[in-house]
């Protein structure tokens, strides 16, 4: 964990990431499927990554970590900083010493996510006797403390169980447990819940709000705005490889800035607003090598004018908000009450 | 090896290009099956044409003229009798080529039946052939020939023949798995419907689809067959005096080992190709059989 | 699991009465007047007779066979026609010598396959896994005896390094017989090596892509752990499961190659039997190399509970 100095809440951000660019490796050639990515997480908050499959949500959470399956997917620019250090360009050696000690990670499918071969105390102790040193001995009583904390019942007993004797929710738990063993500044949650139950997912995105107390930095990657609203403090929307929004969640949900969070919002179902039917987002995301040079959401966009056609960049709109549109000043869009 | 791609874009698929035609299409288009298929039909001509091939007798002993290195009026050299070991190695591809298919034939006599009985019948048949096959199978196949040898005397058709029990089983398991796999689909238990006779039931649509795993599975297995003549032939229990095979070759190279290291390497050469040609034309044919005929 | 573990070993019980009856019938394989055949070309009749009374061959084939596997189960295999020694004594003094060897080929086996098969497995399609590849296919196809002869050309006779003869036991003195073990271990263990780092290989490859791996990586294990751990346990079971099959290859091959660097070993007692048509002693062989096989693949079978936990709790 964290030493005591470090709990003050600062406003030095945890995480920031400028500029990313990945590309990957398709039948149509190298193409981008994320372009121009900014992010700042900051200490002790929750941010949600948000936007429909596709849109690079997932691969920007993997480049933090530089997990991404090279050669296919290859980082092409930008900057991913953790205080000083830029984790893009950081030797492989300096690197691997930082995940899973500085940032970590868990993943949408808990089951195949953990080691089948080994008991969960050792998954554990694994890592804690890498980043800390510990003796096999202090791991395992470290373990147990750790499963303790993420809401394992009989954690004694546990710690000597194959990932294959706990439910989906448990082995999520233990995912956890792993991954902020050594209390990291930082940790990208991957869709941590999509494959668990409804009344399973609350719990384990209240665990995670529980550990931010510490002051971990949270990227919750998700495309359930349900989640988002309900757990997240800051949001990050991204379409079609960009960021187009991000702000304070309330704010955003308030009054949305750009048109596709608009709709996104607009096909939630929402108990303040009484709505005769879902509204849908008409058509798709387009493919990453048929991009418009302007705004990429201009073909399914409601508002589409023709200043549409010319690049957007991601700006500033003050109060801690940033959006990618350049009808952004003109429009009100609808958003959802809390 | 499988660097062959299995799934070629089809340049003519008609209805006129069968599936045979369509396998060997593919199979040609795969450099080292065709190669290996070359150099097998090669040998097959070389064994064939032996007298004409051999510049000299294979049997005519020359004592002057023992142990000669290669070169001169001997291409490969002459053995501890003076032999022409060029001549001997281009016989020798007669009895080298002919044992592999006595024993792969024996082995398919047998393992072909007892798999369709098992693969169609199933239950106890199966389940005792099955056993009776595991049990054969926990020998190594030299010395389940060898104990078979030891019983019924040393020849190259008794040593092929205990070859061929050995590998019955191996061939046993293709066809039961290819007929199961085709017994439980639609159209057997229509043609029950309609009253066909098992008999005939097997002849038309089980042995058509059993084929083609059988097919490939003998390929392998002939090149296994080389091994198995080569080293039964070199313990002295297999090819016999004065007939020779380049297993017999070999082992005469190896008694002659300090006196002249050279014998050695013909033969074993030709075996290793051998065995290497069957086993890039098993790999080729396995990855030429479309999804119509791949099975099991 | 112990459960497991007894119900394994009742399997073994059918395939060893069957390998047991089928070496019993070889007698019966054997063309013309048995006894006759047996006892050689040279024999008396007083010498015909008496091996036909030795070998029962009078009583009815049933009670052949009864009294035959009765002395089986004793541990009694016996006589030898031509040794006049004991089956089981026979055999006795040389299955350590064919064991040694066929370890020793199966450690060389593995020690050079399992290495290989990781190096082309993590990166499938590099120039390392073509290199594997085209070595494989070639240690498939080389029959040990000739890599056996090539041996003894190269470091026998000409670089005069290690003895082409002469076994010496281990008891005797433990670094001449390493020295006499590696040329002949070499031989037989080069196609088993090429067969493990094939499978393994495989098994490599298809690990190395699974979620798990992943997370040992977002962990920040080091490259040693997530391949020497996580990968190489998860891989386990092919792995084992291939080297395993290599017993019965590797004892196929030490019959060849124990008589070419003239070990005296079950190799040698086989292919003296084979061409005296000794069959007791034949039969005794079969039985012995059928237990040590299943015997193997009894503990193969029950080390997939360590590699698999699942197993193991069921």
């Amino acid at each position: 964990m964290p030493d005591p100095a470090n709990t003050e809440p600062s406003n030095a951000p945890a995480l920031t990431i400028e500029g990313l660019r990945i590309s990957a490796a398709t039948e149509h050639g190298r193409v981008d499927v994320v372009d121009d990515v900014h992010l700042t997480l900051r200490p002790g908050r929750i941010t949600g990554l948000a936007g429909e499959s596709g849109s690079g949500k997932t691969v920007t959470g993997l480049a933090v970590l530089r997990l991404l399956a090279e050669p296919t997917l290859r980082v092409e620019s930008g900057r991913i900083l953790l205080g000083d250090l830029d984790l893009a360009r950081l030797p492989r050696g300096e690197l691997r010493a930082l995940r899973g000690r500085r940032v970590s990670m868990v993943f949408q499918e808990p089951m195949t996510s953990l080691d089948p071969a080994f008991t969960v105390g050792t998954l554990i102790g694994e890592v804690l006797r890498r980043h800390l040193g510990m003796d096999r001995r202090a791991a395992r009583e470290r373990a147990v403390e750790l499963l303790d904390r993420v809401g394992i019942p009989e954690p004694e007993k546990r710690v000597d169980s194959f990932p294959f004797q706990l439910s989906g929710g448990m082995q999520q738990r233990v995912l956890i447990a792993m991954a902020v063993a050594c209390g990291p500044d930082v940790l990208i949650a991957d869709e941590p819940t999509t494959a668990l139950d409804v009344t399973v997912q609350a719990q384990i995105l209240r665990l995670l709000r529980s550990l931010t107390d510490d002051g971990m930095a949270v990227l919750l990657v998700t495309h359930d705005l349900g989640v988002l609203a309900e757990h997240c403090d800051d949001l990050v929307v991204m379409y079609a490889g960009q960021v187009v929004e991000t702000g304070p969640v309330d704010d955003v949900l308030a009054a949305p800035a750009h048109p596709y969070t608009a709709g996104l919002l607009a096909a939630v179902p929402s108990t303040a607003r009484r709505v005769e039917r879902l509204a849908t987002i008409p058509g798709t995301v387009p493919p990453p090598h048929l991009l418009p040079a302007g705004c990429r959401f201009v073909a399914r966009c409601p508002h589409a004018a023709p200043v549409c056609e010319e690049p957007v960049t991601l700006e500033d709109a003050g109060g801690g908000r940033s959006r990618r549109c350049a009808r952004a000043a003109e429009l009100d869009l609808e958003g959802v009450g809390r | 090896m499988t660097t062959a791609t299995a799934a070629e874009p089809e340049l003519v698929s008609g209805p006129t290009a069968g599936p045979f035609r369509r396998f060997t299409r593919r199979l040609v288009r795969q450099p080292l099956a065709f190669g290996s298929l070359l150099v097998i039909v090669l040998l097959v001509i070389t064994a064939l044409a032996a007298p004409l091939l051999a510049p000299m007798d294979p049997n005519a002993t020359d004592l002057v003229a023992r142990n000669q290195p290669p070169g001169g009026g001997h291409l490969l050299g002459t053995d501890d009798l003076g032999r022409d070991l060029l001549s001997r190695l281009i016989y020798g591809t007669r009895i080298t080529l002919m044992a592999p298919l006595i024993a792969v034939g024996v082995g398919a006599l047998i393992g072909v039946p007892a798999g369709l009985i098992a693969g169609f019948w199933g239950r106890t048949p199966d389940w005792l052939l099955s056993r009776l096959a595991d049990a054969m199978l926990s020998l190594p196949s030299l010395v389940l020939a060898m104990a078979i040898v030891a019983a019924r005397g040393p020849s190259t058709v008794n040593a092929m023949t205990a070859v061929g029990l050995a590998f019955s089983p191996r061939i046993f398991r293709v066809v039961r798995g290819a007929t199961m796999s085709v017994r439980h689909e639609v159209f057997i238990d229509a043609s029950r419907a309609i009253g066909c006779t098992t008999k005939r039931l097997i002849a038309v649509h089980v042995l058509p689809n059993v084929a083609a795993p059988l097919i490939v599975q003998a390929t392998v297995l002939l090149g296994f067959g080389v091994l198995a003549e080569a080293g039964l032939s070199f313990l002295g229990v297999g090819v016999q005096p004065p007939e020779a095979s380049w297993g017999v070759l070999l082992r005469r190279g190896f008694d002659n080992l300090y006196m002249a290291p050279f014998q050695s390497i013909p033969s074993g050469l030709a075996i290793t190709v051998l065995i290497l040609a069957f086993q890039f034309l098993g790999d080729g044919m396995r990855d030429s059989l479309g999804k119509e005929l791949r099975r099991a | 699991m112990a459960g497991y573990a007894v119900r394994r070993l009742l399997t073994a019980v059918p395939l060893l009465a069957l390998i047991g009856f089928g070496a019993f019938m070889l007698t019966f394989m054997i063309p013309g007047d048995v006894a006759a055949t047996i006892a050689g070309e040279s024999a008396t009749p007083q010498r015909i007779e008496e091996v036909r009374r030795q070998l029962g061959l009078d009583d009815s084939a049933l009670t052949q066979f009864g009294r035959w596997a009765g002395g089986v189960l004793q541990g009694d295999l016996g006589t030898s026609m031509i040794h006049r020694i004991a089956v089981t004594q026979m055999i006795g003094e040389r299955l350590g010598v064919t064991v040694s060897l066929v370890a020793f080929g199966l450690l060389i086996a593995v020690l050079v396959g399992v290495p290989a098969g990781l190096v082309a497995g993590l990166r499938p399609g590099r120039w390392t896994d073509r290199l594997v590849t085209v070595l494989t296919t070639l240690g498939l196809a080389v029959p040990a005896f000739w890599l056996a002869t090539i041996l003894i050309i190269v470091f026998a006779i000409n670089l005069g390094m290690l003895p082409a003869t002469g076994f010496v036991p281990i008891t005797e003195n433990p670094l001449r017989w390493l020295e006499s073990m590696i040329l002949p271990g070499l031989a037989i263990g080069a196609a088993s090596a090429a067969d493990v780092a094939r499978q393994s290989r495989s098994a490599v490859a298809e690990t190395v892509g699974r979620d798990h791996v992943r997370t040992s990586r977002a962990m920040g294990l080091r490259p040693r752990s997530v391949v020497g751990r996580h990968v190489l346990k998860n891989s386990g079971i092919p792995i084992v499961t291939v080297a395993s099959l290599q017993v019965e290859r590797l004892l196929g091959a030490a019959v060849v190659v124990e008589l070419m660097f003239a070990m005296p070993g079950l190799g040698q007692l086989t292919v003296s039997a084979v061409r005296a048509r000794d069959i007791p002693t034949i039969q005794g062989v079969v039985l012995t190399i059928a237990v040590v096989v299943i015997l193997v693949n009894l503990l193969v079978d029950l080390s997939y509970a360590w590699f698999n936990p699942r197993l193991r709790k069921r």
